[in-house]
């Protein structure tokens, strides 16, 4: 027993001396920006995409529902941060589709690249034509018929929109929006 | 001057979701972080299991949780914790034939190659996030062990826990666990998570063991005592992972397996596991990630066995046997995942590990007469490439190859994946696989041995999978799957033992499962699993001792009080199991309730299980490890109360 208590005293020290390198070299450490994990960025921006996009269905709906499919696991974080939360006087409600699901039933729709092709096409043609506004982190979703595109450019994450698609199907984005959107298709 | 003007420690929760538009553009990704995804690469069926279940159904350790999986059989010889894998089981081995993982990292250790799965597991059940289970052989990405599945234990991050929580349960006979978490995540990414806890159980005071009619009436008194102790640390800045874990622990055997004497305090085994592991994580670019990681792990383990003098040819009516390993391995893997080119997914791997030391030995203590000594070192290294090349939108191949060097075993190792997923229509998806695993002889096989070392024991595994989403959250599966284990390591006398490649196993069957999920989070599941699997070793055609053929495994849990309440049900019914002396362990029912408050009320979080609710003493097969045993009780109902205090 002995020997073992020696060996977990040992470990503890390698531990605490490991850490304490870790530490002391971090406290000398150059500016950190701000930065947050990419799946809690994804979620503010679905957020800030809601709160700035008018749905013409709108007087008549009692929630906003987004829908993310099952390819892309946020965690907790899509429930603890917007689930509740407000948005344009009505609350969010989040659903998670499953493969055959109606995406119609959403005002948001978030398709994951990792998403399979065929639960992609699936939803887009669930959506077409009808005002639900779909978000995506694949970078051929534009040309898919997908309204807006997540880009990771390796440090930010940004956005490019096709205002066509979004006018088609009736989501009237704000000007902010625009502005800020990367790329703009048919400005 | 800009420096530090973050420092590591600063208090500055994360704002991000206040940020208006033209800022959340400027926040820098993180660039590690990606999707939570599957971490395990594999084609087949997945069963994924969150920190959420282990609260629905009370799951108090690893083994619990895998026992909820369909086609797992889990079982215990009230020293260890065994897996079966659909109806392969090989009775009186080490849990060497499947891999289990802490972050990606494998567990087994390098003297019997045994992953741990019971209270010698080195996790606290609230340290885990997720579990994965991949069915089937895992060789073509993880090397050697992956024979019949892949575990991947993905632990918690700091911000999950978000400060101290202290812990306390007491459940029936006389077990007791007291743990204490800190969690925290600072504004720059720094995220530290550090868990102590120590458990003790002291099991039935009386436990009946037909055979030893001349001892105690049969009766083993006082002797199922366990203990352990366990701590797990992580740090993460940055790309950087830091992990360390240590586990120690104690248990009183009172099988008196090995022919030692029964009801004698002096049989336990101590076995005790630790490693320190870092990790870096970084996207080079947004299409391609590299991930190296270094690491260290060591395992000690040792037993008292009390034996009748004339077993050693000993005057003495007692002697005492002390049984020894001693080991440490070192090495290093390195990573790259690839999305550059269109429609392929590409992973390449490279893996090396040095078993430093492999030490294990056993004598008689007192006269001291050696018995065995063994003495090993040397590497194993593994190189691996899969592509996941989407052929069309609706055809998937998955194909991949590993070759394998190990100092236990004369030849490369060559293991192929192949898989082959079509989805027919957004509802209906069809697979087939094909892979194979292999396993080298451990220090026991190898060193150990009258004759030759023996060479490595293989596996193929066919299944075809369908899935079916037919709508409404509702989830269907069947799988038909064929296994054919050759040249597996086999012995037929004890000490000294003689291993040889002669074990042959067929093993053929399939399964069906069906979940539902409600919107108000309510779940429903429900699978079965039916299986052949044939011993035809030695030119013979059995079923297999201690495999069932059925497994039936259901669970419901329902949110209540909305949702600050969880309440579980789990049954699992595994079927009848040839003993060694052809009789039949009756089929049994495990059924489990268990209720959890959900969130924290004024910081105290409660649970209740009661296990085993129909206080069935089923019978567990005895191995050929014991003459005397032919099947042994396991215990009746139990119950657990926990409680959580957070600061």
């Amino acid at each position: 027993m002995k020997t073992f208590l020696l060996k977990a005293r040992h470990f503890f020290r390698l531990c605490a001396t490991l850490l304490l390198v870790v530490v002391v070299n971090t406290k000398f450490c150059l500016a950190v920006p701000a930065s947050d994990e990419l799946q809690t960025l994804t979620v503010a921006f679905l957020y800030n995409f809601l709160k700035l996009s008018e749905w013409p269905t709108k007087a008549a709906l009692t929630e906003f529902t987004v829908c993310v499919g099952q390819a892309s696991d946020f965690g907790s974080t899509l429930e603890t941060s917007i689930s509740g939360k407000q948005i344009q006087d009505k609350p969010l409600k989040v659903k998670h589709l499953l493969p055959g699901d109606d995406a119609s039933v959403c005002q948001l729709v978030f398709i994951s690249s990792e998403e399979k092709p065929i639960n992609r096409e699936k939803w887009l043609k669930d959506i077409d034509n009808k005002p639900i506004l779909s978000v995506s982190d694949s970078s051929d979703f534009l040309d898919h018929g997908g309204m807006i595109m997540l880009v990771n450019d390796g440090s930010h994450l940004q956005f490019e929109v096709n205002l066509v698609q979004a006018e088609q199907q009736g989501i009237n984005m704000s000007s902010q929006i625009l502005q800020i959107a990367r790329n703009v298709r048919g400005k | 001057m800009m420096s530090c003007m973050y420092p590591l420690w600063a208090e500055e929760p994360s704002k991000v979701f206040d940020l208006p538009l033209d800022q959340l553009v400027n926040v820098e990704v993180q660039s590690a972080s990606r999707f939570k995804q599957k971490s395990s690469q594999a084609p087949s069926a997945v069963e994924v299991l969150t920190a959420d279940n282990i609260r629905q159904y009370g799951w108090r350790t690893l083994a619990d949780a895998l026992n909820s999986i369909r086609g797992i059989y889990v079982r215990t010889d009230r020293n260890y914790t065994y897996l079966g894998n659909r109806g392969f089981t090989h009775s009186g081995d080490y849990n060497s034939r499947v891999l289990i993982m802490i972050d990606g990292r494998r567990m087994n250790e390098t003297i019997f190659d045994s992953g741990f799965v019971g209270e010698e597991f080195l996790l606290d059940m609230n340290l885990i996030d997720r579990i994965e289970y991949i069915p089937g052989s895992g060789s073509s990405v993880y090397g050697a062990n992956a024979l019949l599945g892949v575990v991947n234990v993905i632990t918690k991050s700091g911000k999950d826990i978000a400060g101290l929580k202290l812990s306390g349960e007491a459940g029936s006979l006389d077990t007791y666990r007291g743990r204490a978490t800190f969690g925290k995540k600072w504004s720059n990414g720094a995220e530290l998570l550090l868990n102590g806890s120590r458990f003790f159980s002291h099991g039935a005071d009386k436990l009946f063991f037909p055979g030893f009619s001349n001892i105690n009436g049969s009766i083993a008194q006082d002797m199922d005592i366990e203990r352990n102790s366990r701590a797990f640390g992580k740090f993460s800045y940055g790309d950087f992972t830091l992990r360390g874990g240590f586990v120690d622990r104690y248990k009183r055997i009172p099988t008196a397996a090995y022919d030692v004497i029964f009801n004698d305090k002096d049989n336990y085994s101590v076995d005790s596991q630790g490693y320190i592991d870092l990790d870096y994580l970084t996207q080079i670019n947004p299409n391609l990630g590299l991930e190296v990681r270094g690491f260290h792990h060591w395992y000690d383990y040792h037993s008292i066995t009390p034996y009748e003098g004339t077993v050693w040819d000993l005057p003495d009516s007692r002697v005492l046997f002390f049984e020894g390993a001693d080991s440490r391995w070192w090495g290093g893997e390195a990573k790259l995942t690839s999305t550059q080119f269109d429609h392929h997914k590409l992973i390449v791997g490279l893996e090396a590990q040095y078993d430093q030391r492999q030490y294990f030995t056993g004598y008689v203590i007192n006269p001291a007469v050696p018995n065995y000594n063994a003495k090993n070192d040397g590497w194993r290294a593994g190189i691996y490439l899969q592509d996941e090349y989407r052929i069309t939108d609706s055809l998937l191949i998955n194909a991949g190859v590993r070759l394998d060097y190990h100092h236990m075993i004369n030849s490369l190792q060559l293991n192929p994946r192949v898989g082959l997923i079509w989805d027919v229509m957004p509802t209906l998806t069809a697979k087939l696989l094909y892979s194979s695993a292999f396993r080298a002889p451990n220090i026991l096989e190898h060193d150990i041995n009258k004759g030759p070392s023996p060479s490595e024991e293989l596996v193929k595994s066919y299944e075809a999978i369908t899935e079916w989403y037919p709508g409404n959250g509702v989830k269907l599966l069947g799988t038909l799957f064929y296994n054919n284990l050759s040249h597996v390591i086999e012995t037929q006398d004890h000490l000294p033992y003689d291993y040889v490649n002669t074990g042959k196993f067929q093993s053929f069957g399939f399964e069906f499962g069906g979940e539902k999920r409600w919107d108000n989070g309510r779940m429903l599941k429900l699978t079965w699993t039916h299986n052949s699997t044939r011993d035809k070793s030695n030119n013979e055609n059995v079923w297999l001792m201690d495999s069932p053929k059925n497994m039936v495994k259901f669970h419901y849990s329902e949110p209540l009080f909305n949702n600050k309440l969880s309440l579980g049900f789990e049954e699992i019914f595994v079927d009848g199991r040839r003993t060694k002396s052809n009789q039949i362990a009756p089929g049994y029912h495990l059924f489990n309730i268990s209720l959890a408050m959900v969130k924290p009320l004024y910081g105290v979080q409660a649970s209740l299980g009661i296990y085993n609710v129909l206080d069935q003493h089923f019978k567990a097969v005895a191995a050929p490890d014991s003459s005397t045993l032919d099947t042994f009780a396991m215990d009746g109902r139990t119950v657990r109360f926990r409680l959580e205090y957070g600061f």
